[in-house]
């Protein structure tokens, strides 16, 4: 696993924020660290019958059940190559869900002025899902908005 | 009285603690600060306790108060209280718990030898008093949470006691109480400045004056007069300041007048306000040194106060959240639990064993208790339909009396608000169209005024809430005119309909049978709310009429929420939970009995069609067609609507925490919830309600009412239907379907005693167990079984249990049941088919027979009962013989059967029953069982060996020296089960 570590300036502390990094399918995404509550392997899944594919189950974290979330499916990314290893454990409005991505990367400090609206050119399936970019030096992160997702969940399962 | 005292003191402690927090705070201010925030706070501290003390008519506390408000009051105007006199404060605080705790206390009352603040002269501030007082000082804010319940609760209270008085006038007590309520009341509103609710209030107190002094009787106009007003305040309260209320209010205190005024007149003399005296007190103001009064003065307050002493904190004010998490850790708490048992069956560590039979007792303990913190009497929503009977009657011209039992009866805070609306409409229903006018109700030869009684009880888990009537009843004709007239059902249906179907039509959406329209009931919806609102909490609605007699409607009602029992089964490899209080029925049929409608599968289940549905096709996992050999069945119960749904296995009963799904998974609507099962993993709830309507169709009615089950008529050759049970007798048994409530297979090992009682946890509740041989007195099988089957019972409304050697069949029959012949008392007769005879229970008899047993078994206390073990293994001897002196009983040892002979005689044979090891050095243990059987006091005493042996030479040979029976040494945990039933056999067959 490559460590990514982005160029901190301790005087711009106060104007940047700290994301979880993961990868699906290659691809770099980050959660804001406050949502995340745990990452973990995967669990036991129970699959639940009847709801939609990117709904990938029940899941037991310590007597609470969350519902995990297949990314891959969501975001409409390749389907082949599925090597989900990992899961991220965050809280949305209450809502417990696990992510199910492929790696997991380093926390990640960026300062706020690297921060970039979402390129026009992404698709809309995506674009969707995403808050905006930050650039590092090595790579693009891409920063997913969780509120939007849920948001997405509750409308594409209504 | 003592309860409100305690409260009254707890509150009080409170209340002075928040004005001390705010005299510290001060200290913390620079010198002359001024904070209108914390000046209020301890001037409010005061005045409350002042009128607190007032109401509890506490006269020293009140006036001690008194003085410390009345110098606060001199630096309103800065909102400030300079450093020097914050000791005089504190101090004067101390003094205030000194009185409540009735120690002696000394305090100077003159603050004037230090330069007095900036000063409003004294005289101004205590001209105005009371009312006028607090409004102007205190500025409206607004008001916490607790006022509000606070305010309800009391006009409950108030409205309660006038209906009281108005049955039964002159109750000096319900006069006391009902004053200090709307003293309190008044009281509360002023602080928090509610103007018309005030002076309501204070007009409702005056006209009660005279009452309580008992210068006046109450009457009829007077009490309906102050339930308007209840009424009214309770509008106040929720929307003050608004003008329309402001009216009316003046119009209620117009009203009030004439009560007042006629106290007036045969009273010239009345203050005009309660607190008159107090100005008078404080005109003699000057500065004194109180010593404790003498007790004559201080009477009920300071009396109680020592004894009262230390229970004064014995209850805190929690919040909900705080015990909703605590719920929610209880669920986690008992999920590690039966981990824990689980994984503790599969290892033989005793030790480990030991511990987890004690975590789960200690873990069911607290979880009760933990339930219990959240319970809250029904008693708190059934008072209030005293007052809705009383406006009904009056407004129907009706007499009715409500009456209400089983008040105290506990329920989960969150279903008591959930029932309030249903049973409120049924109530409004009974006084509308049950209880007839009085003229009817004389013609017809019952008692002009109409009972309503509400009875609230627990049962198996659950709480059950019975509102019966004795008017008119249902009429099967004009239920049916109704229904045809509304399309609900058509005619040919009509005449085949049970009674019972056709009372359960008033629960059909759209149906009403009131002939006219009135402003209580009779609009077509109702019925149909009240069963959809009690399903969704998980209870169930029945209702049984007779007409003329009465109508009797019962609600079912789970105790809580969080923790529902269940069924687990299983389809494919996914385990899934079944709420118990949907499923009827288990059943087990051939694959060739499964017939097809319209290539639908249906199954006839004791004669009446069970539409079926395939739990693959629910959840989408079918593939191809056709069905296993055997089908497991399980009879779900939707909205009084039966349905078979097929399901790949039965695994096991389970108490399980319901967990909510993620709110975007509510809308795939067959799974209600989840659960984490015993082994860690997820299980599904499954929604049985959501299933029906997405598969069955909403609305339809299913041929095939749950009503109809039961209701066969019991003539002679009419279709019975029996379960066949064996028994310790060659002659197979049969029990009435129609007592059976269940059949249940348990795990022997989780018989408990309870006394000399076996029972079973069942369904949250204890389940009685009776062993049917030893009732009809055949030979008990004493060979321990791992699965124990039960027949659960129902008689009188009780549910018990039935151990029977093994369930065999249910038997559907029109044969003669021949009663000529009846060998014991807990046997009808025999039936006699084409085959055989079976021989039928009476399950009454046997319940009967079951509860003497009881006491008789009562008077012989454990500690009565005196065992010898003999074993020759130090460990195995010590942990039996602790098993057994845990259990209640005396235990004496022997190291062998040598020993064992010297214990005996050295104890004359005084032992109810003997344990033996059968290897033992010296003397083994068939040739001690000879000797023992020698012995003739011991003839019949009770033999067991206790052993590693098993093979059937072994066992004979055991037998033949004399043994009763024998246990397997590994199966150590059924020793006592089996002593138990050693002994109470014998003493059966001696008796």
């Amino acid at each position: 696993m490559k460590t990514y570590i982005a160029a901190s300036d301790t005087d711009q502390k106060f104007y940047s924020k700290q994301f979880s990094t993961f990868t699906i399918d290659g691809r770099v995404y980050g959660i804001d660290v406050m949502k995340v509550q745990e990452v973990t392997k995967p669990l036991q899944v129970t699959l639940m019958k009847t709801a939609p594919p990117f709904i990938k189950g029940l899941i037991n974290l310590r007597g609470q059940i969350a519902t995990a979330i297949g990314l891959r499916e969501l975001l409409g990314l390749n389907p082949e190559n599925t090597i989900e290893k990992m899961t991220v454990v965050c809280k949305v409005e209450d809502v417990l869900l696990s992510l199910l991505v492929d790696n997991i990367g380093d926390v990640i400090e960026v300062q706020d002025s690297k921060f970039e609206s979402t390129p026009h050119t992404i698709p809309p399936n995506i674009r969707m899902f995403m808050q905006g970019v930050y650039k590092t030096d090595t790579f693009i992160l891409s920063i997913l908005n969780l509120d939007a997702i849920l948001a997405e969940l509750d409308k594409k399962c209504a | 009285m003592d309860a409100d005292l305690e409260e009254f003191k707890t509150e009080i402690l409170e209340t002075l603690e928040r004005a001390e927090q705010a005299l510290l705070s001060f200290d913390q201010l620079p010198d002359g600060q001024s904070s209108k925030q914390l000046y209020d706070e301890v001037f409010r501290a005061y005045h409350n306790i002042k009128g607190a003390a007032g109401m509890m008519e506490w006269n020293e506390l009140q006036h001690h108060v008194h003085q410390l408000e009345n110098i606060l009051m001199q630096s309103k105007e800065t909102a400030s209280i300079p450093k020097k006199y914050l000791g005089w404060f504190l101090k004067g605080n101390d003094v205030t718990r000194s009185i409540m705790s009735g120690e002696p206390y000394e305090f100077n009352y003159d603050i004037s030898d230090a330069p007095v603040l900036n000063v409003l002269p004294v005289e101004d501030s205590h001209t105005d008093t009371g009312l006028e007082q607090t409004t102007s000082v205190v500025e409206k804010e607004q008001p916490p949470e607790e006022f509000f319940a606070e305010v309800t609760e009391a006009l409950d209270r108030v409205s309660s006691a006038l209906i009281h008085m108005e049955a039964d006038m002159g109750q000096k007590n319900l006069i006391d109480a009902l004053y200090r309520d709307i003293h309190s009341i008044k009281g509360a509103v002023q602080l928090f400045g509610f103007t018309e609710a005030s002076i309501l209030s204070h007009a409702m107190e005056n006209s009660l004056e005279g009452v309580r002094l008992q210068k006046l009787e109450i009457d009829k106009a007077h009490v309906s007069t102050l339930l308007l007003c209840v009424d009214l305040m309770n509008q106040c309260v929720q929307n003050s300041n608004n003008e329309e209320t402001m009216k009316e209010v003046s119009f209620m205190v117009s009203l009030l007048v004439p009560f007042t005024q006629a106290i007036d007149e045969q009273r010239p003399a009345v203050d005009e306000k309660p607190s008159a005296k107090l100005v008078e007190v404080k005109q003699e103001e000057k500065p004194m040194t109180v010593h404790r009064s003498a007790p004559a003065q201080t009477t009920a307050p300071t009396a109680g106060a020592s004894a009262e002493n230390e229970k004064t904190d014995s209850t805190i004010r929690v919040q909900v959240s705080l015990l909703d998490r605590l719920m929610t850790l209880m669920g986690e708490m008992v999920l590690v639990r039966n981990q824990v048992l689980q994984y503790s069956n599969k290892t033989d560590d005793l030790e480990f064993l030991n511990l987890s039979q004690k975590l789960d007792v200690v873990t069911s303990e607290l979880q009760e208790e933990t339930m219990k913190t959240r319970m809250q009497p029904i008693g708190n929503i059934l008072s209030k339909f005293q007052r809705v009977v009383r406006d009904l009657s009056g407004s129907l011209n009706k007499k009715i009396n409500l009456n209400l039992v089983g008040v105290e009866t506990e329920l989960d805070k969150t279903l008591i608000e959930a029932v309030k609306d249903p049973l409120t409409h049924i109530v409004r229903n009974a006084c509308d169209h049950g209880i007839e006018i009085p003229s009817d109700r004389a013609s017809s030869g019952k008692s002009e005024t109409g009972t309503i009684t509400i009875k609230a009880y627990h049962e198996g888990g659950q709480v059950i809430v019975d509102i019966t009537d004795d008017g008119k009843g249902l009429s099967r004709d004009k239920l049916l005119k109704k229904a045809l007239e509304k399309g609900i059902v058509d005619a040919a249906k009509a005449e085949r309909m049970s009674d019972r179907e056709v009372q359960a039509l008033i629960f059909a959406p759209g149906f009403s049978t009131a002939e006219k329209v009135t402003n209580v009931s009779g609009r077509g919806v109702g019925m149909d709310v009240v069963k959809s609102n009690i399903e969704r909490i998980g209870g169930l609605v029945d209702i049984s009429s007779t007409e003329g007699k009465g109508t009797k409607i019962t609600l079912k009602i789970p105790l809580t929420l969080a923790i529902v029992p269940a069924m687990i089964i299983r389809s494919d490899k996914d385990r899934f939970a079944i709420p118990q209080v949907k499923l009827v029925e288990l059943v087990r049929v051939d694959k060739t009995q499964i017939e097809f409608v319209q290539g639908r599968p249906v199954y006839r289940l004791r004669g009446n069609i069970l539409p079926l549905l395939d739990m693959k096709e629910v959840l989408g996992t079918k593939d191809g067609e056709g069905f296993e050999e055997a089908i497991n069945i399980v009879v779900l119960n939707s909205e009084s609507h039966l349905f078979g749904m097929i399901v790949d296995e039965i695994l096991d009963t389970a108490d399980i925490v319901v967990k909510p799904l993620a709110r975007f998974l509510k809308s795939i609507s067959i799974y209600s919830g989840a659960t984490v099962l015993g082994d860690g993993n997820v299980a599904f709830i499954m929604d049985v309600l959501g299933i029906a309507q997405k598969h069955l169709g909403a609305g339809t009615h299913a041929d095939t009412a749950v009503t109809d089950k039961y209701d066969h008529s019991q003539n002679e050759l009419e279709l019975r239907e029996f379960v066949l049970v064996s028994l310790g007798s060659n002659t197979k048994h049969a029990i009435p379907l129609s007592v059976v409530s269940r059949m249940e297979e348990i795990k022997s090992s989780s018989i408990e005693l309870s006394g000399y009682q076996r029972v079973i946890r069942y369904r949250g509740g204890i389940l009685k167990i009776v062993n049917l041989n030893e009732i009809l007195g055949y030979t008990n099988k004493l060979i321990e079984k791992e699965i124990t089957q039960v027949i659960v019972a129902k008689v009188d409304d009780q549910l018990f249990g039935l151990e029977v050697d093994q369930i065999i069949d249910v038997l559907s029959t029109r044969d003669f049941l021949d009663d000529s012949l009846s060998t014991h008392h807990a046997i009808t007769g025999n039936l006699v088919t084409q085959n055989e005879i079976i021989v039928v229970v009476d399950v009454d008899k046997v319940f009967e027979l079951s509860v003497p047993k009881k006491s008789a078994r009562k008077d012989r206390s454990a500690g009565g009962n005196k065992i010898l073990l003999v074993e020759d293994t130090d460990s195995i001897r010590n942990r039996v013989a602790q098993g057994l002196v845990e259990n209640g009983y005396d235990v004496e040892v022997a190291i062998d059967g040598l020993d064992g002979l010297k214990k005996i005689a050295e104890h004359k044979c005084a032992f109810d029953l003997i344990i033996s090891d059968i290897e033992m050095p010296k003397m083994n243990g068939y040739e001690f069982a000879k000797k023992v059987r020698s012995i003739a006091q011991l003839k019949n005493i009770p033999l067991i060996a206790f052993t590693t042996k098993n093979s059937p030479s072994e066992l004979n040979e055991a037998k033949l020296a004399g043994f009763n029976t024998f246990l397997e040494k590994s199966k150590g945990k059924l020793l006592n089960l089996l002593v138990n039933e050693c002994l109470t056999a014998n003493k059966r067959k001696s008796a």
